[in-house]
């Protein structure tokens, strides 16, 4: 041990998995100036995006912006390799509002490769680990080669490769993705931590020839140059990759019945898969026969890089056989000629049970041994990197013997998420949907910096994102307060004013903020236009987040008001060993409750399953 | 509320008058052998939910004879072990085994409620039900009593849980706008919204509609005379008083303003209210008066509306919400002539023509005079002939009954948190839908979702029981 201790291959914080979620943790430690040992596989490029090339999305959005305001890589790599910007849910009000990158597979790598190797802290071994151990407070993993590696905590992030397998067809492979080795021997090397009891399962589509498909007949969907960047230091319209479009295509009648009429050649319909695959992301199959009646989906033709000949159909991901895959491709209008280059596939892992991990993601019956990223059930790259930057920055708290850090649920993503994990056993791989989160007017992306600076500046890290984020706020408040402040008096020339700009009447002395909540107008718009016509100029982020904060400022009160009463409630302590022998309550709910184990009410309220006639049998004992 | 888990004594039939029996009843011991000290009799004989006999003892002094029933927990009313003892009905008997009990047994007197707290805490009812059995035991009429049957039983609760059900649907579906409008498309996303919408507001609807009924709690209906100054309000409720005088509780409710008693008629009890006449005045009492009469009125279960027709009543012609009209001075001539205007303008309810010849003050000994029926439609009962000679002033009472049952008859929901909780849900439901219509904004929309969502739990009895227990369990009497 000594010796190991003054070696180089001795480190502060040691990570095993060089993915999303594993190079956020490794970066973040570096800020507090701490040496980082990455360990990953040497077949697996860093930051990989073995599925979908997009960054983002509805609710995901909101993650990347957080991640990047609390210091992390993920914004900084999906803005340098973005080949495509959509704002997701546009036509549905701000607050629900996403933005989604299409990146460059091969860049996004790239990326992420220099980055981290440009960091003198960080030492990345090309390795795959075969053997965990934990020799008094140390942790030592063996490398394929027999080397050994040390440190004082350990991350481990090796997402889909705890026993993977891989499936395509028949062919069945072990492999944490296809044609990449598994991570068997991890499985069982901490008998203290347990595995949860079913296998998940995720799969993806096959990749296409970019020339062989007929683009006449797909809609396109072409990059939106208003989108703004995910890095805050950034400037938001400024793109620095050329922008490719998108397209949108559709499955045909003829095409499900070629699925359907293969039912017993798919792994997931005939028992050859047992891991559970997400509802919402659904196989090609899985549409097939779950919906027998719907034949028309939306499928979205995807580049996957501006030096790859590939498409990526998304919508289609299959597992079935490869002759299958082709046939049932080409009755698609517009893919009448489509060839393969990579055939798509599934693949089971198993994850470990998140319960056991406390809010730090720290394993709780195993000191300075953190878990995040897919393996801990999650899908998702976005999640992945989430967890990644709170395992880093409490393995490296930890370390320094300093209060952990903690994000709310009530003010961010990242928050509930990892307080659903560690809460709730999940029955499929767990994805981040904004229908999680009880505040979700609040947690928008365009105040991600309003949520998270507090978070960041709790940290003591003094970096140009920390000046940033303390302007940001100053000016914020500062702009806010002159849209309270500001009165719009109603003489003649204002009138004629909000006539030309068809604003609307003006018959009294308003406020600016009363202006910006005009139901037909653009707050943003507004606001930049009354602060042109002041002679004012702000970082459109802060003109961005004032006017959509102060349109929703009512709304949130309101939510705020009801949700205190059912806060005090959900806060209340439940006895949950009380309830195991109670009859009342249905055997399923009392298992759920033992698996469980909740403490507070809104924990129970929570758990998957449980049924409104307990929730209130249990809320009417809670006196 | 807070209560410690001690065993608790009480007597649930009132202890505090002679009667034929008492009962008193025991619950939360560990062990009803650690009782035997008090029974001459070997407990170990007795078996639960089977009478068993013995004398009750202190220090070898017999304090009665008495017949045991043992139930042990948790098939108890509290889920306790209760032991249920049926004393001679001698109050000084109750007090002398009570003291016997806490004053050697580690007993303590039960608060009130505490019976049916434990059984609720030991989840042996629901919320809904304990409402229910407040309603059973406080029943003034037969539909109460069903009701609160209905409530014990759980039907009401199983159709409340089916409407969170629909909602936890609706809800989804709006979440399904926002997460995944992408993936399935916008049309379809919105059409399974609609469809959920539909189903949703069919069952809060009818929910709603039952719990509506009158404004005021069916518990108590209340019978409000109303009108003018001088129509004949007072010699109405005299009659009225009169007319049921055998069954006029001496309950009173006197006040400077107004007056109240309590009628009992066929099998329910209503209250009967006099109010100060209505017109302009400059006295502040008369005004407070006034006042007061215009909000009994606006929450009167029935509303009797009193016109002497010889008068200029034109400002009263359009007064809404009316279940009776009673014209007075019928002994008048040209009488027929100035009603004539009064048929035509209340078509749709019930008309009574009276002489009230006796005018004057309140006071049910001043009146004795004939009053005859002159029209009575649409309460559901056979129309009397024009100028018939029967005097019957029951035609009123008839018509409060009458509402009264066709309310109960579908269903009411009449347990005040149950009208309120379903009260605010269709409010906020409304608005959500109005919402729906106007606003493109979906997190909007969604966060109305919520509160509806929150007062759906509440229905359901999701909440913090606190208030709700606390005002429930006030209620109740000691013992039951
Ligand atoms: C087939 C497939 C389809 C997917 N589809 C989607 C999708 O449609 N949408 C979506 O959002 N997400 C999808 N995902 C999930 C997404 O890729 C992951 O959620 C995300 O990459 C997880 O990040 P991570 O850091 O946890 O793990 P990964 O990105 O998987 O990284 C794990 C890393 O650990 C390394 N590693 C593992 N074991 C060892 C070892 N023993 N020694 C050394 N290194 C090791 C690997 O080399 C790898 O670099 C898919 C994943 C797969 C495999
Ligand atoms: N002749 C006749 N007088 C009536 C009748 N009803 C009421 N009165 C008289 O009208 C006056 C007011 O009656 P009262 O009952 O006190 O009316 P109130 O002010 O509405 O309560 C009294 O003098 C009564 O005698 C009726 O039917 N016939
Ligand atoms: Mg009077």
């Amino acid at each position: 041990m000594e010796h190991l201790n003054q070696d180089q291959n001795f480190f502060d914080i040691l990570i095993i998995g060089g993915g999303h979620a594993g190079i956020e943790a490794a970066h973040i430690a570096t800020q507090f100036n701490l040496r980082v040992g990455l360990l990953s596989m040497p077949e697996v490029p860093l930051a990989s995006t073995p599925c979908n090339p997009a960054i983002g999305g509805v609710g995901k959005g909101q993650v990347v912006r957080e991640i990047d305001a609390l210091g992390g890589l993920m914004g900084k790599i999906a803005d340098a390799s973005g080949i495509q910007f959509r704002i997701l849910n546009e036509s549905k009000g701000f607050a629900v509002q996403s933005t989604r990158v299409q990146v460059d597979k091969d860049l996004y790598s790239q990326c992420a490769t220099e980055l981290i190797a440009r960091n003198l802290l960080i030492s990345v071994v090309r390795i795959k680990v075969d053997k965990i151990q934990k020799i008094g407070d140390n942790f030592i993993a063996e490398g394929s080669d027999g080397r050994s590696y040390g440190g004082k905590k350990l991350i481990l992030t090796t997402g889909t490769f705890l026993n993977g397998r891989t499936h395509c067809g028949e062919t069945v492979e072990t492999g944490g993705r296809v044609d990449k080795p598994s991570s068997s021997a991890l499985g069982n090397l901490f008998a203290e931590v347990s595995v949860a009891t079913h296998r998940f399962k995720t799969g993806t589509p096959p990749r296409l020839k970019n020339s062989s498909l007929d683009y006449t007949q797909f809609v396109v969907q072409a990059t939106d140059p208003a989108a703004f960047n995910f890095h805050s230091l950034n400037a938001p319209n400024q793109r620095q990759q050329k922008q490719l479009d998108c397209f949108l295509a559709e499955t045909s009648p003829k095409m499900m019945q070629e699925i359907r009429k293969n039912k017993e050649r798919s792994p997931i319909y005939n028992g050859q898969i047992a891991g559970v695959g997400p509802r919402y992301c659904p196989s090609i199959e899985d549409k097939a026969f779950r919906y027998p009646d719907k034949d028309v989906h939306h499928v979205f033709v995807e580049p996957e890089g501006h030096n790859r000949q590939t498409m990526y159909p998304n919508g289609l991901s299959t597992s079935l056989p490869l002759e299958v895959q082709q046939k049932f491709l080409r009755e698609m209008p517009g893919f009448e000629t489509a060839e393969i280059m990579v055939p798509g596939y599934a693949v089971e892992y198993d994850v470990i049970n998140t319960t056991e991990l406390n809010l730090q993601l720290e394993h709780q019956n195993v000191t300075g041994l953190y878990f995040a990223g897919q393996v801990n059930g999650t899908s998702g790259y976005e999640e992945a990197a989430g967890q990644g930057i709170i395992a880093g920055i409490n393995a490296a708290l930890s370390l320094l013997k300093r209060a952990p850090l903690i994000l709310s649920r009530n003010d961010s993503y990242i928050g509930v998420m990892i307080e659903d994990l560690v809460t709730d056993l999940r029955d499929e791989p767990y994805r981040l949907f904004t229908a999680r989160a009880e505040n979700r007017l609040f947690m928008r992306e365009d105040n991600t910096i309003n949520r998270i600076s507090g978070y960041r500046k709790s940290l003591e890290l003094k970096t140009e994102l920390d000046d940033y984020q303390e302007r940001y706020s100053k000016q914020f408040k500062w702009l806010s307060e002159l849209c309270r402040e500001v009165t719009i008096k109603a003489n003649p020339a204002n009138r004629k004013y909000f006539k030309e700009m068809a604003y609307g009447e003006l018959t009294s002395n308003i406020f600016l903020e009363e202006l910006l909540k005009r139901a037909h107008l653009n707050p943003i718009e507004t606001l930049n236009n009354e602060c042109l016509a002041r002679g004012l100029s702000f970082d459109p982020l802060i003109v961005k987040g004032v006017a959509i904060s102060l349109k929703y400022d009512g709304y949130i009160k309101r939510a705020e008001v009801q949700g205190r009463k059912m806060l005090k409630l959900g806060q209340k302590a439940v006895l949950w060993d009380q309830l195991q022998g109670n009859k009342n309550i249905s055997f399923e709910c009392r298992q759920r409750i033992a698996e469980i184990r909740p403490e507070t009410f809104s924990q129970l309220q929570r758990i998957v399953g449980i049924r409104p006639a307990t929730l209130a049998y249990v809320a009417g004992n809670l006196v | 509320m807070h209560y410690d888990d001690q065993p608790i004594i009480a007597c649930s039939t009132g202890g505090s008058q002679s009667a034929a029996i008492h009962l008193v009843r025991l619950s939360g011991f560990s062990d009803l052998l650690s009782l035997q000290a008090a029974f001459s009799g070997p407990l170990e004989k007795c078996r639960p939910r089977t009478v068993f006999l013995s004398d009750i003892v202190e220090q070898k002094q017999v304090l009665d004879q008495a017949m045991l029933i043992y139930f042990e927990g948790p098939n108890s009313y509290t889920g306790e072990n209760v032991l249920e003892l049926n004393l001679h009905g001698n109050p000084l008997i109750v007090e002398r085994v009570m003291e016997l009990f806490t004053s050697q047994f580690g007993f303590r007197h039960a608060k009130e409620g505490e019976f049916t707290y434990r059984a609720l805490t030991n989840g042996k009812m629901q919320l809904s039900q304990v409402e229910g059995l407040d309603l059973v035991l406080n029943a003034n009429s037969e539909l109460i009593l069903n009701q609160g049957f209905k409530s014990l039983h759980g039907e009401l609760y199983l159709k409340f849980t089916e409407l969170y059900r629909y909602f936890i649907k609706l809800k989804a579906t709006v979440e399904m706008q926002i997460d995944f409008a992408e993936d399935m498309g916008q049309e379809q996303a919105q059409i399974l919204m609609d469809e959920a919408l539909g189903k949703f507001e069919n069952l809060l609807e009818e929910l709603y509609l039952k719990s509506r009924g009158p404004l005021v709690d069916l518990a108590t209906p209340e019978v409000v005379i109303y009108g003018p100054t001088n129509a004949g309000k007072s010699s109405l409720f005299n009659q009225l008083l009169k007319n049921e005088r055998a069954i006029v509780s001496p309950e009173a409710g006197t006040t400077r303003d107004y007056v109240s008693e309590n009628l009992h008629y066929k099998k329910n009890r209503y209250s009967l209210t006099d109010t100060a006449g209505i017109r302009q005045t400059s006295n502040a009492i008369e005004g407070q008066g006034i006042k007061r009469s215009r909000k009994l009125w606006d929450r009167a279960f029935y509303k009797l509306l009193v016109l002497n027709p010889f008068e200029e009543n034109r400002d009263w012609m359009a007064t809404e919400g009316i279940d009776f009209l009673v014209l007075s001075h019928k002994d008048r001539p040209e009488f027929a002539q100035k009603a004539a205007i009064y048929l035509e303008n209340y078509s749709d309810i019930g008309i009574l023509a009276v002489d009230l010849k006796n005018p004057g003050s309140i006071g049910p000994e001043l009146l004795n005079a004939p009053i005859e029926p002159l029209l009575e439609k649409s309460l559901g009962q056979q129309t009397p002939e024009l100028d018939s000679q029967v005097l019957d002033i029951t035609y009123i009472l008839d018509g409060v009954t009458s509402k009264f049952n066709k309310l109960a008859g579908e269903n009411a929901i009449i347990v005040p948190r149950h009208k309120e909780a379903l009260a605010v849900t269709w409010e906020s439901f409304k608005r959500f839908q109005r919402l729906s219509l106007e606003s493109y904004d979906i997190a909007i929309l969604s966060n109305e979702i919520n509160s509806l969502g929150i007062n759906l739990q509440e229905l359901i009895g999701i909440i913090s029981a606190d208030e709700v227990l606390d005002d429930l369990f006030s209620n109740f009497c000691i013992g039951k």
